[in-house]
């Protein structure tokens, strides 16, 4: 019994990330109707950030956030227009078709210049644990968890209370419309963009000093991002913040229950039930 | 009777669109539909020829009952229809558009394209056949989709505003092609706003108004009754 | 190796490049193409003619399954659930290690002779490529001209406008997807006899998949030949690079990488179509000459 609270603990705990990155894909597609596959490899980007930063200068990943996140999101504005602004009117088969490509562009360059070495961020906190009584936490961890849910949470304010905020939801909810309300949209998609990028990059950096970082982590987190996103009903930051917490759960409860190799495949399976009987996603509105 | 409608009713959520419509279609007939904008005669189409699931009633097609079968099956049966909104096949020429339709009827290409092409000299868009579907302009696109629900071979051909946005002059060429149509043996109903069209094309009309049939009869008897005339000027009862 | 990726590339056009719907777990066909071949051969002996067979009719049974699980689902879902389906077939080949030999993968024995479809030379592998190549490209060549690649391309348009002219739009699609999966394993089994040894992370991964839908889009999506077009540019010009600079790992990603962003930045319709239009143009152009 003990054993599986603790895996379902540890599982809400990495569901915490998982929201934090689906969030930001969420507020993408939502906003924006942009599918980006290569939101997996913004992360890759954030954790090399920090690992080189840590590396250099010998600043810790949370010290180098600031940079961090100023980094992240000029590579959102140059990604956005540079490519984006080109495809915001093509087809969603189109967009998805490029930012495939783009992962495969950013995921070989980190290839070829970091090569495919695991690179590990090593300091004090990643062995540091908070004990509760029977089972040992690691603090990364829950700081981690604290963290993405706190600033999905500020995501979720952000839309309600400020005017960016409100326009965002606007222009998702109808960009025609939008615009005539003199919504100036070019520049809600790009400021959409560099936020989804600059959380994705926050969680890079929560996540560096747990994970290794190497040039193919983030595959596995974009198709992840995007289950978590369909399941927590499309553009919905709520749906994604508990999309992403049941989805660590599943796989963590997969992990305990089944074996780990069958992590990944529980919540495929999950996915493709959810599709075909409840398409609006599981917190989604019929 | 090529079609009998019994108590059609369909609902959106807490809107009736259509409550309880009846009618009967003689074959070889124009019907004209008629009625006010929201009125439900798109809705009505779509549910004659199972694009939407009708809540209530019955549709009777050719004696067969065919209540909710899905529109594929209705084309096959010789039930087709035409698109307000035109739904061209762009990336397809215009004489490969109309041979989707041709291919419900036979196997071969060589004889779908000599269906299509019998189809496009009749809406006249022979000389543009090669052209590009996303190419055509308004009037051409809604002759297209004339010309792809011919090309299925319909016995019944469910006619959506091909009028609305076309050039005056092409108004007349329009009506000359749905009474060829008819004159060749198929049933139409019709869609329009254009009256003059509408009055002299079809022998009888059917007036909807709030998802409700409010009026049916002759043309000239229909334009006279009161109800018809409320509905469309909006006068109030006292 | 060209003439396979281009009848894989082909093989994947044959659906998605036609009607629109993305597959990107196309690799999980190229997986069971490859296991049944592969596993029938090393562990009971059966001729790998056979064994393609069977690759082909049991990933015709899966994709009866994943296509009528997926008919209802559009744009991103579709990708997305060909994904999932494709990861946990992936899975399945890992964790199945009684079956499959697990991430250890299966080592095909090497005896060669034409009933066991391994030769000593390169020539043979080369001629069955070649063989496989122009049977897919004919059938696309085919698909154009037929009943199925009207309907196809029509409800890749706007299904219910097809459905309207008497199109099962479930049952095209259906039939497409599965002639597509079954020609993809066809391209797997070969593969396998050709590479003789398989291992899930290679057959199995998302990264196949994409690298011969790379060539079908860069080619032309929807075109009979567009594949060929597409691989017989691209697969040379990456070996040579990658044959030049072995050092540079990633480098032939990167590169496939730019030139799908490229092609769907300036040329959405592949090199195949932008070539025919500049040879209209040309004639176009020759023609009002003479006039003039």
């Amino acid at each position: 019994m003990e054993q599986v609270i603790q895996a379902l603990i540890s599982g809400i705990l990495s569901g915490g990330i998982y929201a934090l990155i689906s969030v930001g894909l969420a507020l993408i597609f939502g906003v924006v109707g942009l599918v980006n596959f290569a939101h997996g490899e913004f992360l890759m980007l954030s954790m090399y950030i920090a690992y080189w930063v840590y590396y250099f200068i010998k600043l810790e990943p949370y010290e180098s956030l600031l940079i961090n996140l100023v980094l992240m999101a000029t590579v959102g504005y140059i990604v956005y227009k540079v490519i984006m602004t080109r495809v915001l009117e093509a087809d969603h088969s189109m967009q998805m078709l490029l930012t495939l490509g783009l992962s495969m562009v950013l995921q070989n360059l980190a290839l070829m210049l970091f090569k495919a070495d695991y690179r590990n961020v090593r300091i004090d906190i990643t062995t540091d644990v908070i004990n509760i009584g029977f089972t040992n936490l690691s603090t990364a961890r829950v700081l981690a968890f604290i963290v993405a849910i706190g600033a999905s949470v500020a995501l979720y304010l952000f839309l309600q209370k400020t005017y960016t905020g409100v326009a965002m939801k606007a222009v998702a909810q109808d960009g025609k419309a939008a615009k005539l309300m003199g919504i100036n949209i070019k520049k809600i998609y790009g400021q959409a963009f560099i936020i989804g990028t600059m959380l994705v990059g926050l969680a890079g950096v929560l996540m560096s000093p747990m994970y290794s970082v190497f040039p193919t982590i983030g595959a596995n987190f974009s198709t992840l991002a995007f289950i978590v996103v369909v399941l927590g009903g499309l553009s919905s930051i709520p749906g994604a913040i508990f999309g992403g917490i049941l989805i660590g759960i599943v796989e963590s409860m997969a992990g305990y229950l089944l074996g780990p190799a069958y992590q990944q495949a529980a919540y495929f399976l999950l996915f493709i039930l959810v599709l075909i009987f409840k398409p609006s996603g599981i917190f989604g509105r019929e | 009777m090529i079609l009998r409608a019994d108590a059609i009713t369909k609902r959106f959520g807490g809107i009736c669109a259509l409550d309880k419509v009846s009618f009967e279609i003689e074959e070889g007939s124009i019907v004209g539909l008629i009625g006010p904008n929201g009125a439900g005669k798109t809705t009505l189409f779509n549910c004659i020829n199972g694009t939407l699931p009708i809540d209530d009633g019955r549709i009777y097609f050719c004696g067969e009952e065919i209540t909710n079968k899905r529109s594929y099956e209705l084309a096959r049966l010789g039930m087709c229809r035409s698109y307000q909104i035109v739904k061209p096949f762009r990336s397809m020429t215009v004489l490969q558009n109309a041979m989707v339709g041709a291919f419900c009827r036979v196997k071969s290409r060589k004889s779908a394209q000599e269906i299509a092409t019998e189809a496009l000299e009749t809406v006249g868009l022979y000389e543009k056949r090669d052209e590009k579907a996303s190419n055509l302009n308004i009037g051409e696109s809604k002759k297209l989709e004339i010309a792809k629900a011919f090309s299925t071979k319909p016995k019944l051909l469910l006619l959506d505003e091909v009028m609305a946005g076309i050039l005056p002059s092409e108004v007349k060429v329009m009506s000359k092609i749905v009474r060829d149509i008819n004159e060749s043996g198929v049933t139409i109903i019709l869609i329009e706003h254009i009256m003059e069209a509408i009055m002299s094309l079809s022998e009888r009309i059917i007036v909807l108004n709030f998802g409700e049939k409010i009026a049916e009869g002759a043309a000239s008897e229909v334009v006279r009754n009161s109800e018809v005339i409320k509905a469309y000027l909006g006068v109030e009862e006292e | 190796m060209t003439f396979l990726w281009t009848g894989l590339a082909a093989s994947w056009n044959f659906y998605s490049g036609y009607c629109g719907r993305l597959s990107i777990g196309h690799a999980a066909f190229l997986g069971i193409g490859a296991y049944a071949t592969a596993l029938l051969y090393a562990n009971y002996g059966i001729s790998p003619w056979i064994g393609i067979l069977v690759g082909g009719a049991l990933s015709a049974i899966v994709a009866l399954i994943i296509g009528g699980a997926t008919l209802r689902l559009q744009g991103t879902f579709f990708v997305l659930s060909t994904i999932a389906f494709a990861k946990i077939l992936e899975t399945f080949a890992i964790t199945a290690k009684g079956i499959t030999g697990g991430s250890l993968g299966v080592l095909i024995p090497y005896t060669p002779g034409f009933l066991n479809m391994t030769w000593s030379g390169k020539l043979p592998y080369a001629i069955i490529a070649w063989a496989y190549m122009i049977i897919v490209i004919a059938a696309c060549v085919k698909l154009e001209k037929s009943k199925l690649g009207y309907f196809l391309k029509a409800v890749g348009e706007n299904k219910e406008a097809a459905e309207n002219l008497g199109v099962n739009s479930s049952r095209t699609m259906l039939k497409a997807f599965l002639i597509s999966a079954v020609f993809t394993s066809f391209g797997g089994s070969i593969m396998a006899m050709y590479v003789m040894y398989i291992e899930p992370s290679f057959v199995m991964s998302m990264g196949n998949s994409v690298q011969f839908i790379l060539l079908a889009i860069a080619g032309g999506l929807g075109t009979a030949f567009g594949p060929l077009v597409g691989s017989f540019i691209l697969v040379p010009v990456t070996n040579i690079l990658r044959g030049s600079f072995p050092s540079i790992s990633g480098l032939h990603g990167l590169l496939l990488g730019l030139i799908l962003i490229v092609v769907l930045l300036y040329r959405t319709n592949g090199i195949l179509p932008a070539l025919r239009e500049f040879v209209d143009n040309q004639r176009r152009r020759a023609k009002n000459d003479i006039k003039s």
